[in-house]
């Protein structure tokens, strides 16, 4: 099953890449990542229907064929269902797929999703068989309480971390604004075709569409307004080169902290197992990644404090904080 | 008031008692409001171990501490005269960097990861992306990184972070659940496990040399027989530390050589169960070099890297004072002790 690539319209949805066993989806080959037309996706989100109705949980029942498969050791189920766009990369062998390994994978970011049934503007009625998918990028705030003013006035855009670094010795966050990924989805109704290729059903945009990247409202779901691309209201605040300055700094800082193999960090392992783990209570404070840790907390509050975040009106959550997982900035909730 | 200082000392978030000792509105700490952990803290939560299992952590705290007891009441004496007193002082000092370590690996924090930090609008169904096994570029052009969301912690896991049941949280680099120890072996424990094992098989040795030598050193004329009607309990300790070797061994064997192939026991298994067309490689070993895509190809950077990686920071800082409302200790799944109903959208 090829991917028609000459008539591939933007209406196509991004390749979802479901790793469940195949009683749950109705496409055999699961590895054609690109959903051809919306009755995939459509058999998908009626076996969902059809759960609530039946009043089961849906989750559970994906969790445990998901888990069941996995506890099996079985690379096809898993490795089939390899999400990004063209990603097979040679793992998808146990199916009998014929893709070649020199799709390469790229890079996206994997804390959105798409919804189907959400209020267009122009209408009161929700629709739950909407045509073009909302793509939710902008979540609720776990950082204040729940229930409380704060909570329902500010919302977060998270940036999600990559994972190229060499053994994932330290964090490392993308430093492009979510959007600007290789892989994100871009709004059908403002892309010209001057700027997309269809290169064997992969949709690639060249790198100086940037003005048509902004966040635009085109639906409300759950009583939050969100666009119909991979555009987060973080644009709306801060522009690709201040947003990757602080990106960087911050992965500077990052890599200090954890750096695994240089001379003062074999030195101190060694020295706090000779002393009985002891030295490493007294010479807390000396030791890099510390001081280095405490240079990252002021940088960020000062960003916070005095710098461009507080005059914009957003704000940093120190990312030590948020585990590391993910860069979240807080943003005033969008409104029309 | 005397209910108080106790409750610094061991302290059980999930139990009422304590729950009671403490004031509410002022001076909480973290630790206290962990109660959707199943952990028991020591000391103001600086360590910890956990409820819900056996204890075998005190079978094996008994078995580091019985040698040691013995040794000195019965052995010391005679090796302190008539050998020399550095064999004395260098076999404690061995057993106290074994218990040290097994201390640090069995008490501290393995690497827990925060929860709900990823939580959605959706809170009742989540997305069917989020089911979904994710993989992203890694390092070297082919190699491929796959991540998770966890459904319990509701966060996108690290690559090889899992959840463990028992300890209920996702640990970073998740090896194993050591029951031996009632903690999770995770990223900011390794190192501390592997030099447990190393120097309990050490400490072990050292024994099994002094007690035989002892036995057999002790009086030149009688025959062995006689001699172990005179010091029973150096063949106690003989016998006793040629058993004890055996297991330790075995698991310091198997961890060193996951860690020449940086690879957790997870993975290990992981590979044991999957048919073998698809794991390249012509003999075992090689499969499992292959695999492992954060390997980086040297056995001596490899080690060098699990030894003498940065135990990094606490994620979780379970000392400082609890902000109200924080989420990371709330319960936002669909079980009976869940906070759900606060979240509403």
């Amino acid at each position: 099953m090829s991917l028609k690539s000459s008539s591939a319209t933007i209406d196509e949805t991004r390749p979802i890449s479901i790793s469940l066993t195949s009683s749950f989806n109705n496409n055999n080959n699961i590895n054609n990542n690109n959903i051809n037309n919306n009755v995939s996706a459509m058999n998908t989100l009626n076996d969902k229907f059809e759960a609530i109705e039946a009043g089961d949980s849906i989750s559970a029942k994906k969790h445990t064929g998901y888990s069941q498969e996995n506890q099996k050791g079985n690379y096809s189920g898993t490795a089939g269902g390899a999400g990004a766009l063209g990603a097979s990369a040679g793992t998808g062998a146990a199916t009998g797929d014929t893709e070649s390994n020199n799709d390469e994978l790229l890079f996206f970011n994997y804390n959105e999703y798409s919804v189907y049934d959400y209020f267009k503007l122009d209408s009161s009625k929700i629709s739950l068989r909407n045509e073009q998918p909302l793509v939710i990028t902008h979540f609720p705030n776990p950082y204040v309480e729940m229930g409380q003013d704060q909570f329902n006035k500010t919302r977060i855009v998270r940036i999600p971390r990559r994972y190229d670094v060499i053994g994932d010795a330290y964090p490392k966050f993308s430093n492009v604004l979510p959007g600007y990924e290789k892989a994100a989805l871009i709004d059908p109704y403002l892309a010209s075709t001057n700027n997309t290729e269809c290169l064997s059903g992969k949709l690639i945009v060249s790198s100086d569409s940037n003005e048509d990247r902004k966040f635009i409202i085109r639906g409300k779901h759950r009583d939050q307004f969100f666009g119909v691309s991979s555009v987060s209201p973080l644009s709306n605040y801060l522009n690709l080169k201040e947003f990757q300055e602080i990106i960087n700094q911050i992965n500077a800082y990052l890599k200090k902290i954890y750096d695994a193999q240089n001379y003062s960090n074999i030195f101190w392992g060694i020295l706090d197992t000779l002393t009985l783990s002891l030295s490493s209570h007294f010479f807390n404070n000396v030791m890099n990644d510390r001081l280095q840790a405490k240079e990252l907390e002021k940088y960020v509050s000062e960003l916070n404090n005095n710098g461009i975040l507080k005059e914009r009106g957003i704000k940093l959550i120190s990312p030590r904080r948020s585990g590391y997982l993910s860069l979240d900035f807080q943003i005033p909730r969008p409104i029309l | 008031m005397i209910y108080k200082i106790i409750s610094w000392f061991v302290f059980n978030p999930q139990s009422n008692t304590d729950l009671k000792t403490i004031n509410r509105d002022r001076d909480l700490r973290n630790y206290q409001v962990f109660s959707n952990s199943r952990y028991l803290f020591f000391f103001g939560g600086r360590l910890r171990t956990l409820t819900n299992t056996k204890r075998f952590s005190i079978f094996t705290f008994i078995i580091i501490l019985l040698p040691l007891i013995l040794y000195l009441i019965f052995e010391s004496s005679w090796l302190w005269h008539h050998v020399s007193p550095a064999l004395v002082i260098l076999f404690i000092y061995t057993w106290f960097l074994c218990f040290m370590n097994f201390l640090m690996a069995a008490a501290t924090d393995p690497g827990i990861l925060p929860k709900n930090i990823h939580i959605t609008d959706d809170s009742r169904q989540l997305p069917i992306e989020y089911f979904n096994i994710i993989s992203l570029p890694g390092y070297l052009k082919n190699n491929s990184v796959e991540i998770k969301y966890c459904n319990t912690c509701h966060i996108w896991r690290l690559p090889r972070t899992s959840h463990c049941a028992t300890c209920n949280s996702c640990i970073m680099f998740h090896d194993h659940h050591c029951m031996w120890l009632d903690n999770c072996v995770g990223q900011r424990n390794y190192r501390y496990f592997l030099n447990f094992l190393i120097f309990a098989c050490i400490s072990v040795i050292y024994l099994i040399i002094t007690s035989f030598y002892h036995l057999f050193k002790y009086d030149q004329f009688l025959p062995i027989r006689e001699v172990m009607k005179h010091i029973p309990m150096t063949l106690f300790l003989a016998i006793y530390s040629c058993l004890a070797i055996m297991y330790p061994a075995l698991l310091l064997t198997c961890q060193l050589f996951l860690t020449m192939n940086l690879m957790t026991t997870r993975e290990y298994f992981h590979i044991l169960n999957s048919s073998p067309n698809e794991l390249k490689g012509n003999n075992f070993i090689s499969k499992v070099w292959n695999t492992n895509s954060f390997n980086s190809k040297n056995i001596f950077t490899n080690l060098v890297i699990q030894f003498c990686r940065p135990r990094g920071l606490s994620l979780v800082r379970l000392q400082d004072r609890y902000i109200n409302g924080d989420s990371r200790f709330e319960n936002l799944n669909n079980d009976k002790d869940s906070d759900f109903g606060k979240y509403q959208i």
